[in-house]
């Protein structure tokens, strides 16, 4: 176990590298990084003079060797559009965005979880149908639209909710539920396929032939091993809603990373954009290895150091 | 083993479904959807009854005909600057279409020749393909898509670009944990104790095998795209706004919920219903080509 932990962070840290390297680049990407940052018909000599201040004109490996420095220490220098370091703005709005994940995270698991076992134990049933509808609509509706869609009937004609997040629980609701639709419909057909490929097994057959009761065979025996690939599907479905957070909170104007990046985009705030990105990244990297940590500890059958080599 | 690889594992490839291709039901439906939208962005200047970009504050937000103050003329309405919505509706089907299948070319290319390079050999090639898997994989997809469109400046091609060079990754998953098991197979061994050359054997006798499950996930990843391209539109992030998309109607719309619901709702539903028309034909091409879907 002690071989697989150090071997999973070593993964964990290389993959930070690389996303920061990742974060580099997207400056770069453009080639010149001051081209969006002066107007188009800027001179010049204004914008030499930019390059020189911002230290663009410097060789590309120097560069990138400040930027590793800085990282190292989580300095990703000042915003250029407020006077606070990138890192602080973005720490300080993390909790928001964290919030609003975890809560779509409970409405989704909520809800698709046991959507679709019914579905799976009452298959071809009027409920499996429910499931079907609700994972199609989910899956094709973008969260934007039924973001504004929500707004329109629940905020602006029925008054139940306020239309913008900052209002405590209250203000959790539309933007949690819009967020948790694309992940509900994908939990609740991974769980209804889990749990029918779980009931065709043998040990069912077995503990149904004991006389067991059906709940008890379904909630006991079936759920218990379906939920071995669910809380993979699950940790990894956080990081999906991180994400997708970035968009909803555009639409309920939430105060979280996400609607902090699309301005920092508009602004071409590059400190803020790559603060942003690492930190959602690292989040990502942390979910994961915890996923991938609790599936080992999780599953007996799992062979540790196999699946230790870290890939290939 | 990397966690994906579990998960991509499910999906399997066998050409000699391709002989059972029957549409029916979902299929229908889904291909007529499909062909609908194809119609509207091919015959967009024929079908639509306005100039899309024609403004007209005369008539602004006026709603839809059947409702009271509607006009024939704007069978859907106008938008905030007195445009057409039924027009501008066709002719944003061209925006979602075009950039949908360019992007999806040009990550099934990508990702599929990443796959096969790295799961034919065990090479430094392989490690290093894999990692930059991981690396993509623990970025927000959304978020880099976004952050990368951002950087590059909001115009139809870098839209393309963007998507097309963040996406590649599930086509170098399915595409590695396939070749992973082919490479193993009698007739590829044969090939390889014959002497054929690594790019015959990758050419001729691994890559047909993988056609299947890369149609399944092309033709299942075109919804997906088709939401995130008009999410970048809604952001301002997408297609410059002289060119009408649906993103960029929703967003413009969603400043007048309370007063003009059409202006936001019907590229919503434009949206949804390409997406549906696009999942339903990829359901259906995968229930065809991947016999373990059929449970």
């Amino acid at each position: 176990m002690r071989r697989y932990l150090a071997s999973r962070l070593l993964q964990a840290i290389l993959v930070a590298w690389g996303v920061s390297t990742v974060v580099f680049g997207l400056l770069h990407l453009s080639g010149d990084p001051t081209r969006l940052m002066l107007p188009e018909d800027a001179s010049v000599e204004a914008r030499a003079q930019l390059r020189h201040s911002m230290g663009f004109d410097q060789p590309l490996w120097l560069q990138y060797l400040q930027f590793m420095g800085r990282l190292v220490r989580l300095d990703f220098q000042h915003s250029y559009r407020q006077n606070l370091p990138a890192m602080d703005l973005v720490v300080e709005r993390l909790p928001a965005t964290y919030s609003l994940a975890g809560a779509a995270l409970v409405v989704a698991v909520v809800l698709a979880v046991p959507l679709g076992i019914l579905a799976a134990v009452h298959r071809d049933k009027w409920i499996d149908g429910v499931a079907s509808v609700v994972a199609l609509i989910g899956q094709t509706v973008p969260t934007y639209w039924l973001g504004i869609l929500a707004i329109m009937l629940f905020a602006v004609k029925l008054r139940w909710f306020p239309s913008s997040g900052g209002n405590g629980l209250r203000g959790l609701v539309l933007p949690a539920t819009t967020l948790a639709a694309f992940s509900m419909a994908r939990i609740a057909r991974i769980a209804r396929a889990e749990m029918l490929e779980v009931l065709r097994q043998d040990y069912i057959r077995t503990a149904r032939s004991k006389g067991l009761r059906e709940s008890v065979v379904v909630y006991k025996h079936a759920l218990r091993n379906a939920s071995l690939t669910l809380v993979t599907v699950i940790g990894l479905e956080l990081g999906v809603l991180l994400g997708g957070a970035i968009v909803t909170e555009t639409v309920f104007a939430w105060p979280g990373v996400g609607r902090l990046a699309i301005n920092g985009i508009y602004g071409r705030d590059y400190p803020v954009i790559q603060a942003t990105v690492f930190m959602m990244a690292i989040t990502f990297v942390v979910l994961n290895t915890t996923t991938d940590l609790l599936y080992a500890v999780l599953d007996p059958k799992i062979s540790l150091y196999k699946r230790g080599d870290g890939g290939a | 083993m990397p966690y994906w690889i579990r998960r991509s594992a499910s999906i399997s490839g066998v050409t000699a479904v391709l002989k059972r291709l029957k549409l029916r039901g979902k299929g229908t439906t889904g291909a007529l959807l499909v062909l609908l939208v194809v119609l509207m962005a091919l015959l967009a200047p024929v079908l639509a009854p306005h100039d899309p970009n024609a403004q007209n504050l005369m008539l602004r937000l006026k709603p839809p005909a059947w409702e009271q103050g509607g006009l024939p003329a704007h069978l859907l309405g106008t938008d905030s600057l007195g445009r057409d919505l039924l027009s501008r509706t066709i002719y944003g089907a061209r925006i979602s279409l075009l950039v949908s299948l360019m992007a999806v070319s040009i990550s099934a290319v990508v990702g599929s020749l990443l796959g096969l390079v790295a799961g034919y050999r065990n090479t430094w090639l392989q490690t290093v393909i894999l990692r930059v898997v991981d690396i993509t994989l623990s970025i927000p997809f959304i978020l880099l898509v976004i952050a990368i469109a951002g950087s590059l400046g909001s115009s139809l091609r870098n839209t393309i670009l963007a998507l097309g060079f963040t996406r590649w990754v599930p086509y170098t998953r399915v595409t590695f944990a396939q070749v992973l098991s082919i490479r193993e197979r009698d007739f590829v061994q044969a090939a390889q104790a014959y002497g054929a050359k690594d790019d015959r054997i990758l050419l001729r006798h691994i890559f047909p095998n993988l056609v299947s499950p890369l149609i399944v996930l092309a033709t299942l990843d075109i919804g997906f795209i088709v939401i995130i391209e008009s999410a970048l539109s809604f952001l301002g992030l997408g297609v410059p706004p002289e060119i009408p998309s649906w993103g960029a109607m929703l967003s413009d719309g969603r400043n007048y919920i309370d007063i003009a619901w059409w202006a936001s709702t019907i590229p919503g539903l434009a949206i949804m219903l390409t997406v549906l028309g696009a999942n339903l034909v990829g359901d259906w091409t995968r229930d065809r080509l991947d016999p373990q879907s059929r449970r």
